[in-house]
């Protein structure tokens, strides 16, 4: 058959997207579950020591009450919280020695940071898993407000991610991602990503 | 002849008859080039200046006063090209730096003339990709079995072929409808609860998506039904594999099997198909009418006509 016609199964393949855009430019996302996010990181930090990295919100009482110990680190001051640590994350050069902990969760805090992948080569000493929650650059409800001409944003946040910007982050950071799910919503235009991750 | 076709990639008949022309210029001898309408060479060589250019969708504004003859496919049908808002428009605002248009059906041919002079090939395929296979056990099932499989869109649907099958299946109690090639979700569901509301599924015995082999689901079936009307698209592939086609839009060339796009009349045209199945060879019909090596031919005369 003529090789004309291969210009029909790339077409097929990629939408009529050229080999060499789709080489650079096409991601598959991988099929997950979508769950409840604050269960599963309660349940994940069930009986554990864990260090919370920005701590402060109500789910850091959920977490003191089900986790075996619990640190937290936040930017900004947290009374009455124990084993806090107040810490500017994007200008830390180190972070506390913590030689108990199981679990490490960042709750909803990388897209805050200047430099993520400052963070993220801190936060490797730890050695332990590490638990990461971000909202979804391509959540439903956030197109929908775009189409309308609004922003749906913490006025603190400074990224989006989806799944390839993450995995590709935290990749470039010496990690590996050892479980995927999305919370709130529908999987892909879910309110938000949940990796589970280790050091490679 | 250098001729470079300006293509859009997209999955689309439009496309598909594009490749079939430059792979049949090729084997005529000539030396196509398929470009996109942004600039980038697809295929072939863009090394030397182009004899004719052929126009499918658009093309880029550098060819638009080089003083190469330009010519413009009308593979759509020209109520569509109205109805969708846009293609009538581009094909008005491009007429004015073509030569010519070639339309693929003479029915069509008064009203692209009344825009452009206007010139009719053959509507042709590709008789090598499309062919009769031996040893095809894998059949759909039916007596008959009857195969739609047009780009689902808007009113291109099989709403009708249903219909028309509810009466085939009472005279022929085997008579099963296969629907394929469909890719829109909501078209999926409607035709998925239209199915069970209305208690087709005796009958309507496959819901799917596109396959990758449609010469071999062609072979699988007895029949090909298509709800396009007035003119017919690429359906005309079950004719190269031996297979019957009914289709309001098709009456060329005295087919014995013409209908209305009405349920009642498909039924009755796919009851008469039946009946009368051998009463054409199908492989000849496609040899005779729709071989695209034919469709070459005519179309490079009406190139050299302005060289």
């Amino acid at each position: 058959m003529s090789d004309i016609y291969k210009i029909l199964d790339n077409i097929q393949v990629r939408g009529g997207l050229s080999p060499e855009y789709c080489e650079k430019m096409v991601h598959e996302i991988p099929k997950a579950q979508c769950v409840d996010r604050a269960e599963f990181v309660l349940g994940r930090c069930k009986d554990k020591v864990v260090l919370h990295i920005g701590c402060i919100g109500p789910l850091h009482a959920e977490l003191v009450r089900v986790a075996g110990k619990a640190y937290g680190i936040d930017r900004e001051p947290a009374d009455g919280c124990e084993n806090f640590y107040q810490i500017d994350l994007d200008r830390a050069e180190c972070l506390p020695e913590l030689s108990d902990l199981d679990l490490v969760l960042c709750g909803e805090m990388l897209e805050h940071l200047s430099n993520p992948g400052h963070f993220l080569d801190l936060v490797k000493a730890y050695g332990c898993d590490i638990i990461i929650t971000v909202p979804n650059a391509f959540s439903a409800v956030g197109f929908s407000w775009a189409n309308r001409g609004t922003e749906i944003v913490n006025r603190e946040h400074v990224a989006w991610y989806s799944w390839h910007t993450l995995k590709t982050l935290v990749e470039r950071h010496g990690y590996h991602i050892k479980e995927f799910y999305w919370y709130g919503g529908k999987p892909i235009v879910s309110e938000g990503l949940i990796v589970v991750m280790g050091r490679e | 002849m250098k001729i470079t076709h300006w293509m859009k990639r997209e999955d689309s008949g439009l496309v598909r008859s594009t490749l079939e022309l430059a792979v049949y210029e090729e084997k005529q001898g000539h030396s196509p080039v398929i470009r996109e309408p942004s600039g980038p060479v697809i295929y072939g060589s863009n090394g030397t200046e182009t004899d004719v250019h052929s126009i499918h969708s658009q093309v880029n504004p550098e060819a638009y006063f080089d003083n190469r003859p330009k010519f413009m496919w009308m593979h759509g049908e020209a109520l569509s090209s109205v109805g969708n808002g846009v293609s009538m428009r581009a094909i008005v605002d491009l007429a004015p730096i073509c030569e010519a248009f070639i339309c693929m059906r003479k029915e069509e041919w008064s009203t692209w003339n009344s825009i452009k002079r206007t010139y009719v090939v053959p509507k042709g395929i590709d008789l090598e990709v499309y062919r009769p296979l031996p040893d095809v056990t894998d059949k759909l099932s039916g007596e008959p079995a009857v195969l739609y499989y047009e780009n689902w869109r808007g009113q291109r649907n099989p709403l009708f072929a249903c219909v028309a099958m509810r009466e085939v299946w009472k005279k022929y109690p085997k008579a099963r409808l296969h629907l394929y090639n469909c890719t829109d979700k909501r078209m999926l569901e409607t035709f998925d609860a239209l199915i069970k509301h209305n208690k087709w599924w005796p009958f309507v015995r496959s819901l799917s998506g596109p396959v990758k082999d449609i010469n071999l689901l062609l072979n699988k079936c007895h029949i090909v039904i298509s709800c396009l009307y007035p003119l017919y698209a690429r359906s005309i592939e079950a004719f190269g594999t031996g297979k019957a086609l009914i289709c309001p839009g098709y009456r060329e060339h005295g087919y014995p099997f013409p209908s209305q796009l009405q349920p009642e009349s498909m039924a009755a045209a796919i009851v008469n198909c039946w009946e009368n199945y051998d009463k054409i060879n199908y492989r000849e019909w496609a040899e005779k009418h729709h071989d695209v090596a034919e469709t070459v031919r005519e179309s490079v005369k009406v190139y050299e006509r302005y060289l």
